[in-house]
């Protein structure tokens, strides 16, 4: 096996990834880069069943965007955008685009501060919607990406989570359902988790470092990643490492998330016959009637939608749609431990990846699995 | 249907079982109630080749039993050599009568029936069946089937009603894409289907206008119907086979899009509807518009009667 050369940190965040021609090369780039202060090296996946670099090529998204490079396999664009009342603001960088190995998953990936991930790349992402839209991860899957990354250190190093954003579902006598909280740690994986659990709280973002062995006690390396259950990455260092776990994961979660919601609109199944998910829980959550009405309450508050109530007690029936491209899908609570969705006549992923996240972040997670056949 | 199309040992449905929601069903010439007649079940089913039973359903029952015999010599009019059947010659050798009523009148029902027989207001000589109906709410939400009274030719199917079924409710829910039977359906519910359902089929390829922010939608009631009962009806499939939702039933639906300025209309037939989604309960909303329009024609008919005979009506 051929050495590898010793980073030249020559690359900087407008040079890197100039003269790439594939994924390799991109990540050899990555190698050589010098960040300066406050930047990270960032990536988002994009599920997308068009050609992305088609489409962002061709002028419809934005006006801001311009095509600096393209390969087969990669694409490297530059994007400004102003924003604020008077168009005060203005977000600008390059981000590469490339094909990943999951079916229609896409990387966006671009060194720069975060607030080009915020004012640039997320505005982005939100107008290719529902052409492009980001997955989501269930904390459970959160969780295993995390455990991933730990074991490819062990045993000379771990990781200590160090920031949480999370959600928290408040009492029932609270006005407000849910409390965002923002939590600065430096706790073990597992343990993190645990409470999480205990306290039923989902995290919307990890941030983590890498920590060796020193005199017994944990010491920081230096290194120090976060990962979204958006599918949004970033780190200050050891991208190879980070690429072959973190990444590689994310995607495998992503494309198998897409091929799930893939090809369910009733107009093109075979006699148009509904083709049926559920979302399962381990206990009887719509034991009381009050849970379903807090379904009800939560899907009421689809952003972008409508949500028509057909009937609310004891069963529930719903008819979601999703007012930015149309998808809609009935939503029915006829058992006690589960949520039947039935996609209508249009029903694309990107849509129905929408409603059941909204479930699980406004209502509650479950087990998101193809509706079985039970006898009668 | 769904209990006899349900195959314990595949665990799937039987697909090769014909069932038909109002399907047209004629009378022979010595029908002892209409004979040479037009009659049309809530449902017909031919689960094999030479046999099948007939479905009448009574969702609800006066409390007055006196009112009933209506209805029962309405199943009579079913005990006959009907023609329909889905066999070259349209006719089978023998069928059952299956009666679903409210649990909670199923005694009575068979009663009644029995009462009948005796004073030879009706007699069946095909097997009727009479089973109580009831929606149980717990764990799962159920559909439960119990024969009160009778028996049908199939044993097994009669056994495991007789001991009662429980369907539960999610199979309706995944399995049938359906949302219509042969009875008329509440104005706002199809509107909702419309408006929900299938004008969001039509809109989302289109651009919006960008004054208001609508979709023009060029469309006709021979088109809406169509797609009505392709994707979430019947359509119809020969002379005896109903469609549903007919197109006068889309017609004044469409009629009142345009009484609530959500559509005009161009020529007979043709309208162009002014899509735009907002947040708004579909239901709810459609729901206060069809109450405002009934308002309305309640108005014009009390308007049209108000005066004294030989009168004309005042000039509006």
């Amino acid at each position: 096996m051929a050495r590898r050369s010793m980073p030249l940190f020559d690359k900087n965040s407008a040079t890197v990834f100039g003269n790439v021609r594939d994924w390799r090369s991109a990540l050899e780039d990555v190698r050589h880069l010098r960040l300066e202060r406050g930047e990270l090296i960032q990536v988002a996946l994009v599920g997308s069943k068009e050609n992305l670099p088609d489409l962002l090529s061709s002028g419809q998204v934005s006006q801001g965007l311009q095509c600096l490079r393209r390969t087969d396999q990669l694409a490297l664009f530059h994007y400004a955008r102003r924003f604020g009342l008077r168009n005060q603001h203005r977000a600008e960088g390059r981000f590469l685009l490339a094909a990943s190995r999951g079916n229609f998953i896409y990387l966006i990936v671009f060194v720069a501060r975060p607030r080009f991930w915020r004012s640039g790349i997320t505005p982005l992402i939100d107008v290719l919607y529902p052409r492009a839209a980001l997955p989501f991860l269930t904390q459970a899957e959160l969780h295993r990406v995390l455990k991933i990354v730990q074991k490819a250190i062990q045993p000379a190093r771990g990781i200590r989570i160090l920031e949480l954003s999370s959600k928290r579902r408040l009492t029932a006598s609270a006005r407000k359902r849910f409390q965002s909280v923002r939590e600065w740690t430096d706790a073990d994986l597992e343990s993190v988790f645990r409470e999480a659990g205990e306290r039923n709280e989902w995290f919307k973002s990890v941030s983590f470092g890498l920590v060796a062995e020193r005199d017994g006690r944990p010491a920081s390396t230096g290194v120090r990643a976060s990962v979204s259950k958006y599918g949004y990455f970033a780190c200050n260092g050891e991208f190879d490492l980070f690429e072959r776990t973190v990444i590689q994961e994310l995607v495998a979660v992503a494309a198998e998330r897409l091929r799930f919601f893939a090809d369910r609109d009733r107009l093109r199944t075979p006699h148009h016959a509904p083709r049926p998910m559920q979302i399962s829980y381990d206990s009887e959550v719509f034991r009381s009637s009050g849970q379903a009405q807090k379904l009800v309450d939560a899907l009421r508050r689809f952003k972008h939608g409508t949500c028509t109530v057909l009937h609310a007690n004891p069963y529930v029936h719903l008819s979601i749609v999703d007012n930015l491209d149309y998808s809609s899908a009935e939503v029915w609570v006829v058992s006690q431990d589960q949520i039947l969705i039935v996609p209508q006549l249009r029903a694309s992923e990107a849509g129905l990846k929408r409603i059941v996240n909204h479930i699980f972040e406004h209502f509650r997670e479950g087990k998101l699995s193809e509706y079985q056949v039970q006898a009668p | 249907m769904n209990e006899v199309r349900w195959n314990q040992d595949k665990r799937s449905l039987r697909s090769e079982v014909k069932y038909e929601l109002g399907r047209r069903m004629t009378t022979s010439p010595t029908n002892p109630v209409s004979p040479r007649a037009e009659v049309t079940p809530d449902a017909v089913v031919q689960a094999k080749e030479q046999s099948g039973f007939v479905v009448e359903v009574k969702l609800g029952l006066p409390k007055e039993v006196c009112f009933w015999d209506k209805d029962i010599r309405q199943v009579q009019k079913y005990d006959d050599d009907l023609e329909g059947w889905w066999t070259r010659s349209e006719h089978i050798p023998a069928h059952d009568i299956l009666v679903l009523v409210p649990l909670t009148r199923a005694v009575r029902f068979v009663d009644r029936v029995k009462d009948g027989i005796q004073e030879r207001k009706w007699d069946f000589r095909r097997s009727l069946s009479v089973t109580g109906f009831i929606k149980r709410s717990g764990a799962k939400d159920f559909i439960t089937l119990k024969q009160e009274w009778g028996a049908l030719s199939d044993r097994n199917l009669s056994e495991r009603l007789r001991e009662s079924v429980s369907i539960h409710l999610v199979i309706l829910a995944a399995t049938y894409k359906e949302k219509f039977l042969d009875s008329r359906p509440p104005p706002p519910y199809l509107l909702h289907i419309i408006w929900d359902g299938l004008f969001t089929h039509y809109a989302a390829d289109l651009p919006r206008e960008e004054e208001g922010g609508f979709v023009p939608l060029s469309v006709t009631v021979v088109r809406v119907t169509k797609d009505l009962q392709e994707y979430y009806g019947s359509p119809s499939a020969g002379e005896r086979s109903p469609e549903i939702p007919g197109a006068s039933l889309v017609r004044e639906a469409l009629d009142a899009l345009v009484e609530g300025k959500f559509a005009e209309r161009k020529r007979d037939g043709e309208y162009v509807i002014r899509y735009k989604r907002t947040r708004s309960d579909t239901l709810r909303r459609f729901g206060r518009l069809c109450f405002v329009l009934e308002q309305k024609q309640r108005a014009r008919r009390e308007s049209a009667t108000s005066f004294l005979p030989g009168m004309e009506p005042p000039a509006s």
